[in-house]
């Protein structure tokens, strides 16, 4: 079909409002002058060399922890959950698979008094078990994914696999895990990102401030009374780049992956 | 290798750690949250520590509490606005622009909108906030002086919202409108439709079914990404954008109500369930 001009000058200022509030983020990180106003910069790497030490380098390492620790506690159980559901006669599997999608759905943020209530009371106020509980967060999306994926998998090929006298185990390990990798490795990408994004998570259950991750960094320095424009936007940026560099990947080797954001981030 | 009969011992313990997490982590703190929102406990003071069911007290007390009440409207408004209005609007305005316009700006705005998608919530929050302060970028287009924010706070938190949140949908209804053939659209050409016409009886008929899952998902993506109106306002100026998650959020750890904030966090919690009821029932029909 013909380009219509009235459509793409539609799509053209739709585009352009999509970009305004990005621009100042881009500019201020360059800015040497740096204020909440978009100006002529005045060029300088300066803030990008400020925020790659000390504390703001701790706060990312942090965001890194928590986001592995919720990615193995989302994937693994997740694997082994999903080949049960997809291959042995679990009683009520359908209501479960129900249950699971139900709660894809479910935003945990909204219960975070509860969970801090809990965390409170067994002293685990502190960056792993919040991450154990992000990922938790993650792992309906992450088993109904690694499902799907391994629905798709031939039963032929296991079954050569424990003929060959292999145990169920390195079956799944050698044999159904790379046959489902696509599956398993978006339910990876969304665990780390939800993770790695998350908030009011982290703002509740991390009471240590040497645990502070990237987004309570950042928090911290827009409610500061000297506001260092240049320094937040560059460590915005600094820190949004593994988020998106992920995506990237994701929609590269998988098509379609983008819709895994399509479970509720916490 | 499955037992034809009887327990599936093997099955049940490779679900296990699956189920063991889902239970502790996450089947478990709801259930607490409606015993926590039935009690007087607080996060400092005598009763953070010894805390009693206080039976229907925190119920009418929230059946009296004004700002309860306004919350619920604030909500309902917010969400009407971004999900349904914005979101929706926007995300099947890009969809299908998409399919109509020069290739350079299909790819442009899909890469941008696909970008402020990406954006973690802090992110998304900071530039929204530098774009709509005192001296940003949206006030210099009003002269330089204007407070967009603190003029008109919901507007611009709905509007952020959308921002952050249309790139998902467009790829969602993106694909629901690929999903209609040709011959379809074809059809209705040699039978003189309108462009309009096309687009009012044949292709929103079609898109039903997408444009309702996607609705529901991207309610309840908006109402789990509440730390972005959280950064840009903490429910201010004078509680104009104090959505229940956030009102929630302030009683627990602002007024150390934990108990009767926990109970706020139960209507959220009733509210999301019934979404997610829905979105279930929408996706098994498909």
């Amino acid at each position: 079909m013909r380009p219509h001009p009235l459509a793409t000058a539609l799509l053209a200022v739709i585009a352009l409002l999509f970009f305004a509030p990005m621009l100042w983020l881009a500019v201020a990180s360059l800015d040497a002058h740096a204020s909440w106003a978009l100006t002529w910069p005045s060029l300088t790497l300066a803030h990008f060399r400020n925020v790659t030490a000390g504390d703001y380098l701790l706060s990312l390492w942090n965001t890194t922890l928590l986001a592995l620790v919720a990615t193995i506690v989302a994937v693994l159980p997740g694997i082994f959950g999903a080949y049960a559901l997809s291959r042995r006669r679990i009683p009520l599997r359908d209501g479960l698979m129900i249950t699971v999608l139900f709660l894809t759905g479910i935003p945990v943020g909204i219960m975070i008094i509860p969970v801090f209530q809990i965390f409170a009371a067994c002293g685990w106020l502190s960056l792993l078990p919040t991450g154990i509980f992000l990922g938790a967060n993650s792992l309906p999306f992450a088993l109904w994914l690694i499902k799907t994926a391994m629905d798709a998998v031939p039963r032929e090929m296991e079954e050569a696999a424990l003929m060959e006298r292999a145990s169920l185990l390195q079956t799944i390990i050698h044999v159904v895990v790379p046959a489902s990798l696509p599956g398993i490795a978006s339910a990876a990408i969304f665990s780390f990102i939800n993770a790695w994004g998350s908030f009011i998570v982290p703002l509740v259950l991390v009471s240590d401030p040497d645990q502070q991750t990237g987004p309570l960094t950042i928090y911290g320095l827009i409610a500061a009374a000297n506001v260092r424009y240049g320094d937040i936007a560059a460590f915005s940026i600094i820190y949004s780049l593994p988020v998106v560099i992920l995506y990237l990947l994701l929609a590269r080797s998988f098509s379609g992956g983008f819709l895994m954001g399509g479970a509720v981030k916490g | 290798m499955v037992p034809r009969k009887g327990v599936d011992g093997v099955g049940l313990l490779l679900l296990a750690p699956a189920g063991l997490l889902l239970l502790l982590l996450f089947l478990a703190p709801v259930a607490f949250a409606f015993y926590l929102g039935l009690t007087n406990i607080s996060l400092a003071g005598i009763h953070a520590q010894h805390y009693w069911f206080t039976g229907a007290a925190n119920l009418r007390r929230l059946s009296q509490d004004n700002s309860f009440w306004h919350s619920l409207w604030l909500t309902a408004v917010f969400l009407f606005g971004s999900a349904v209005v914005g979101v929706t609007v926007v995300g099947l305005a890009l969809a299908m622009l998409m399919q109509h316009a020069h290739v350079f700006w299909q790819r442009l705005a899909g890469a941008l909108a696909i970008l402020a998608w990406m954006l973690p919530p802090v992110t998304a929050a900071l530039i929204w906030y530098a774009f709509s302060t005192t001296g940003g970028t949206l006030s210099l287009l009003f002269g330089g002086q204007a407070d967009p924010l603190d003029d008109h706070p919901m507007l611009i938190v709905i509007l952020a919202n959308i921002w952050a949140t249309a790139g998902f949908s467009m790829m969602v209804l993106g694909g629901g409108l690929r999903g209609i053939s040709r011959e379809v659209l074809e059809a209705a050409r040699m039978e003189n439709a309108s462009r309009i016409q096309t687009f009012l009886f044949v292709t929103l008929p079609l898109m039903r079914r997408s444009l309702v899952t996607n609705l529901l998902l991207v309610t309840l993506i908006i109402l789990a990404n509440y730390a972005l109106t959280y950064i840009m306002t903490a429910g201010g100026p004078n509680d104009a954008t104090a959505i229940l998650p956030i009102y929630a959020y302030q009683q627990g750890f602002t007024f150390s109500n934990l108990g009767y904030g926990a109970l706020i966090g139960d209507v959220l919690v009733l509210i999301a369930t019934g979404f997610a009821y829905l979105y279930v029932r929408a996706v098994r029909q498909g």
